[in-house]
């Protein structure tokens, strides 16, 4: 059996944690939060060791003597920065928090927004290729809810069949997205036992 | 200059840069993506630090009486382990620390699935027919027509992702029973429309993420204009 | 390999041999002394045949009166003399009563030892006196017969051990007429034994000489007849009651007693005759054994017997007390094995005529002794001169290889086809190159059309969108059919603010920066209805951006109300990692999950959250999301720890189809979900002037404008399509 120690640790930090969410006894629900909270902890750390990774990769190619990267400079240089600024005046600090919202929000939103651009041109040309009939429904089923989105039928409340509609036709999408919530409920369940039983080490790399 | 407004400044020349995508990809786009992406590594190490680190970790081990210090050495040694994940030779020792990242992990997601969804989905859906609460026939009727679609937009839903195949004799025919077949079929249906709607809503969102935006930009520049 | 040294020259000769290789002295002249016997255990029977028995010596084997033995020293068999000896040692010499040849001698108190089957044999086979019992032998046995009681013994001299003198007329007559030699030589023993075949003469000199070749057998043994070859045929050709017949039963019966002595001595013994009453008289007439070497040289020479088989002990092989009651033709039988030995005796002196090999031998001996010399190579020839093998011959050149190193083969990298491989290679070619012609072209065209409908598309969207945001037209009227849940979230919220104590809520912010600009506008509208009923909010966030989100979420909302003190009455929890596990530890101990601010001080002393440990001690849980997978993680950990705590959820557009379930089935007690249920909360709310109001009409417009697009965007390559169908 490959990585017998790390299996070992894994099916019994789970065991353990999900016997103290079934079974209401002390000693059990008290494991079960001290390794949620180291889990929480190694949680931090993994994504320390992440930002780290990132950041060596950038390194490397800022610094390799073939198809140097200048763009990496960028990432680092603002790292490098923000990482300063925060550490010496914490991550409450006004300037420190303005680095967020006046210059990773604004990017973000941006972008958000030549999303909506790109999403609306994709819709345009959703009949460009023949499709079946689920394409068509799908269109159709969209162009709906963009109506119904836009609040332009919601003005019209003296209609007395148009509240109804509008309650039955927003409670068709209730029906797929409930499968699909219970689809992937089972899914966590089925994947979170096979990590139980053993069967699946996605730690063991 | 005000501090903040050279703030605004730079918020409104990111903006600026970004919308310059829709004319396509250019080096300035792409600086500012590593900008970016710096900026949100370095705020994220410096929260991971002070949120994380310090108060569960070093605070404790320093300040803590020593039986919660003995206890807080096996997160510490996992810590330490896990920080060889950097090295690609020395990455297995960090395996024990992501196992129980894992298997923690898994349980949780195994409680609040079934706890959490299956139950709750499950008997909301038989809700639907508990028409003990209604005054008039009407909405009993009303309710009960919901009820039936509803349930029946998530059985098909659910067979629609069933992928087994029916084995005849020795033989994997690699089709689905015919039962299945026709409540995936309806199922089908239903999944094209609430993908429809998350579609809209989508559109929806940046639509309104855009109009944010250009409300900002143009709260920048009627200042200057006027 | 036991040896015999010849007493006269000292050579050393076979076991088996009877004649002396160097000097064709006969090597067991001398019968006066014991000689050395080759003794093995359990042979002693065996031993008496040899004449090494104490009972019988070669003074024993008297030949029979009217055997014309003379002092020339007649040849007689070993194996016979040895019988004639034995027979007289147990049985009173017979000189008195010479029995007529071919009468067999009548069993008289010599019989009263042997077993009953064997009275009984004889008692039937008993030949009537003076009258042949020939009946049941074959012709040429009973030719034989007659001719060894007529014919004299030849000279020894006169044979060389390869042609036989001829028999005399008056012998023949009586004798039978033919003396099939030549079959006995088939089809007996192919081995012949060491002895030299009887005088029958008319044989062919050549058939002598297959026999005999190699053999150095001495002529005096030679002129002996040797009725070896008559136990031979005997066993082959002989039916059951012939051979019990035969005077077998006169033979050495009595004698096995005497064949199991220990002690053989071959002189004393040798000496006795054979009880020559059983035997026919013609066995007997062939003179007396000329000394043991007659009585030995059809000896079972079990000595080379035993050499040759492996595995097996001689005792095992040879003294078993079945033998001794197995005729003497079986035992013969026996013997033929050892006669292979004679093939591998050194060849005769010169003076001695040498015998042509049979080609059977010819077969079986070694090549290297019969093939040519093969012309060797230099290098098997060639004697190596240096290393640990120096000296030796034919080792295998070590530099020889490398010097004579050569190029290696070259193998064509030519790919065989056959022809029908060359025709659809050529076929699969043009395939593919009338895709290449098509997809090119295709492909810039689709790119250029992709960039000028987008680039056509964002000039309309955002044209249109500029001048409805500053133009301000206001042609979108709010909704006045509000969604449920809206209704339901509005109602939450304003039973918590309109209760006596200020409620305390947990504020989860997990959204990201992307859509904080729609989440930030529909929740600044709720925001500021728990502002107003002096709601003590604590934010929480699982996203690494959140806690920066947070101010600016409380400076905007707080401006529409500036009594509310942000200061005592907001509390930051920051940021926590995880995900569900995060979430499990905040829904299981929220004071150990988040144990301090985002300025590091400890949160759970503060004034807002003083004497709160769960999840459940807030008013309301408020969770501010876009993401469907963190929403669901939400109400799936922190909801069932929540209690009665009601869980009010303000989403984006783009995941209000996912918690619409959720809303259902009553795990969420209320949503506002985009800008849609902003609106729908800002017109519950009835507030004239929130932030949904003034992005509604370039919402709608916008929403409107997209699904004009689509409109026509699906009308014209739908009719593109249809028209470019029948093509």
């Amino acid at each position: 059996m490959r990585a017998p120690l790390s299996t070992a640790i894994a099916i019994g930090a789970g065991v353990l944690t999900l016997l103290g969410f079934f079974i209401p006894i002390e000693a059990l629900t008290s494991m079960r939060s001290l390794l949620i909270e180291w889990a929480v902890l190694l949680a931090g750390v993994a994504g320390l060791v992440a930002i780290v990774h990132l950041l060596s990769v950038h390194w490397r190619k800022m610094t390799a003597s073939h198809n140097r990267s200048v763009t990496s400079a960028f990432l680092l240089i603002a790292f490098g920065v923000t990482f300063a600024a925060g550490m010496v005046l914490k991550p409450g600090h006004p300037t420190v928090q303005k680095i967020v919202t006046h210059i990773q929000v604004p990017i973000e939103a941006s972008l958000m927004g030549v999303l909506a651009i790109s999403l609306t041109a994709a819709a345009i040309r959703l009949f460009q290729r023949r499709g079946g009939w689920m394409s068509v429904l799908f269109a159709v089923s969209a162009f709906v809810f963009l109506i119904l989105g836009s609040g332009f039928l919601s003005s019209f409340a003296n209609i007395p069949v148009l509240k109804n509609l509008l309650a039955a036709v927003n409670s068709l999408p209730v029906a797929g997205a409930r499968g699909i919530l219970i689809g992937v409920a089972l899914g966590s369940l089925t994947t979170g036992l096979r990590v139980l039983l053993g069967t699946d080490r996605p730690y063991s790399g | 200059m005000a501090p903040d407004l050279l703030w605004t400044l730079i918020a409104f020349f990111l903006t600026i840069l970004v919308l310059s995508y829709v004319l396509g990809d250019n080096a300035l786009f792409r600086m500012v993506m590593m900008i970016f992406v710096g900026i949100s590594a370095g705020y994220g190490a410096v929260l991971l630090f002070y949120q994380v680190i310090m108060p569960r970790l070093i605070t404790p081990l320093v300040t803590a009486p020593p039986a919660d210090r003995m206890v807080l050495i096996i997160p510490a040694v996992l810590s330490i382990l896990l920080l060889f994940k950097l090295s690609p030779r020395l990455s297995v020792l960090g395996n024990p620390s992501m196992a129980l990242l894992t298997g923690v992990g898994a349980a949780v997601a195994i409680g609040g699935a079934v706890s959490g969804t299956l139950f709750g989905q499950i008997s909301g859906t038989i809700s639907l027919f508990d028409l003990s609460g209604l005054s008039s026939a009407g909405s009993a009727i009303s309710q009960l027509f919901g009820g039936i679609v509803l349930l029946t937009g998530t059985i098909c839903s659910l067979a629609y992702f069933h992928f087994g195949a029916r084995k005849k004799g020795e033989e994997n025919t690699g089709a689905q029973p015919a039962i299945i077949q026709l409540l995936a079929g309806i199922g089908k249906v239903f999944i094209a429309i609430t993908l429809g709607a998350l579609f809209a809503g989508v559109l929806a969102a940046s639509l309104a993420a855009l109009i944010e935006r250009l409300d900002f930009l143009i709260n920048v520049i009627k200042p200057m204009i006027s | 390999m036991s040896e015999i040294i010849c007493p006269y020259c000292g050579y050393s000769n076979d076991i088996d041999a009877l004649t002396c290789l160097s000097c064709k002295k006969s090597l067991y002249d001398d019968v006066e002394e014991p000689g050395n016997p080759p003794q093995q255990e359990g042979m002693d029977w065996l031993n008496t045949f040899r004449g090494f028995d104490t009972k019988t010596n070669a003074s024993t084997l008297d030949l029979k009166p009217g055997d014309g033995s003379t002092d020339a020293e007649p040849e007689i068999p070993d194996w016979l003399a040895r019988i004639r000896a034995l027979k007289g040692e147990e049985a009173p010499p017979l000189e008195d009563e010479s029995l007529p040849p071919g009468e067999m001698p009548s069993l008289n108190n010599q019989d009263a030892d042997l077993p009953d089957w064997i009275k009984e044999i004889k008692a039937s086979d008993s030949p009537q006196p003076g009258k042949e019992n020939n009946e049941d032998f074959p012709d040429w046995l009973r030719n034989l017969s007659a001719e060894e009681n007529l014919a004299p013994k030849p000279e020894a001299s006169e044979r060389s051990g390869a042609a036989l003198p001829d028999i005399p007329d008056d012998l023949q007559m009586d004798e039978p007429a033919e003396f099939n030699f030549d079959a006995q030589s088939v089809e007996g023993n192919p081995i012949a034994p060491v002895s030299p075949p009887l005088d029958i003469g008319g044989l062919p000199d050549e058939f002598f000489q297959e026999l005999t070749a190699g053999q150095t057998h001495a002529a005096e043994e030679i002129d002996q007849p040797d009725l070896d070859w008559l136990l031979e045929r005997a066993q082959t050709n002989l039916p059951q009651e012939e051979a019990a017949a035969q005077p077998l039963d006169e033979l050495n019966w009595q004698d096995q007693p005497s064949l199991e002595q220990p002690e053989p001595e071959p002189s004393a013994n040798e000496s006795e005759p054979v009880e020559s009453a059983e035997l026919p008289a013609w066995m007997f007439e062939s003179g007396e054994p000329a000394g043991n070497e007659t009585v030995e040289s059809t000896e079972i020479d079990f000595a080379s017997l035993e050499g040759n088989l492996t595995g097996t002990g001689s005792e095992d092989l040879i003294t078993t007390p079945q033998e001794e009651e197995l005729p003497d033709w079986l035992l013969e039988d026996k013997a033929a094995p050892p006669a292979q030995a004679p093939e591998y005796l050194p060849e005769a002196p010169s003076d001695v005529e040498t015998g042509e090999m049979p080609g059977w031998l010819h077969a079986v001996r070694p090549i290297e002794a019969a093939a040519p010399k093969l012309v060797k190579s230099e290098e098997e020839s060639r004697i190596e001169a240096s290393g640990p093998l120096a000296g030796y011959q034919g080792v295998l050149p070590g530099q020889g290889v490398v010097t004579h190193y050569s190029k290696p083969p070259v193998y064509s990298a030519r790919m065989q086809v056959t022809d029908k491989q060359r025709i659809y290679a050529t076929l699969f070619e043009t395939l593919i190159a009338d895709e290449a012609r098509v997809g090119a072209p295709a492909a810039a065209k689709t790119e250029s059309s992709q960039l000028v409908i987008r680039l056509a598309v964002g000039l309309v969207m955002v044209v249109a969108l500029l001048a409805i945001l500053i133009l301000q037209p206001g042609f979108a009227a709010f909704p006045t059919l509000v969604p449920p849940e809206s209704v339901a979230f509005y109602d939450s919220v304003q039973t918590l603010t309109s209760a006596t104590t200020p409620p305390r809520v947990l504020v989860a912010l997990d959204y990201d920066p992307a859509l904080s600009g729609e989440l930030r506008t529909i929740s600044t509208s709720v925001l500021e209805d728990w502002m107003a009923g002096n709601s003590g909010l604590a934010f929480i966030s699982i996203s690494p951006a959140g806690p920066a989100l947070v101010s600016e979420l409380v400076n905007t909302a707080a401006i529409q109300i500036p009594a509310y003190l942000t200061a005592e009455r907001v509390i930051n929890l920051g940021y926590l990692p995880g995900g569900a596990s995060a979430l499990a530890a905040l829904a299981n101990s929220p004071t150990r999950a988040a144990p301090t601010t985002l300025d590091g001080l400890p949160a759970w002393e503060s004034l807002l959250l003083q004497g709160m440990n769960t999840v459940a001690d807030f008013d309301a849980i408020l969770l501010l999301t876009d993401n469907a997978e963190n929403s669901r993680t939400w109400v799936e950990q922190v909801k069932p720890a929540a209690g009665d705590t009601p869980l009010l959820v303000v989403s984006s557009a783009q995941v209000a189809p996912v918690l619409q379930p959720y809303v259902q089935s009553g795990q969420i007690s209320g949503m506002v979900s985009g800008f849609t249920g902003g609106a729908a909360y800002e017109q519950l709310t009835q507030s004239a002037s929130g932030p949904v109001r003034r992005y509604w009409d370039a919402y709608q417009g916008g929403m409107l404008l997209i699904a004009a697009l689509m409109l026509i965007g699906a009308a014209v390559f739908g009719i593109k399509n249809i028209v470019r169908r029948p093509k």
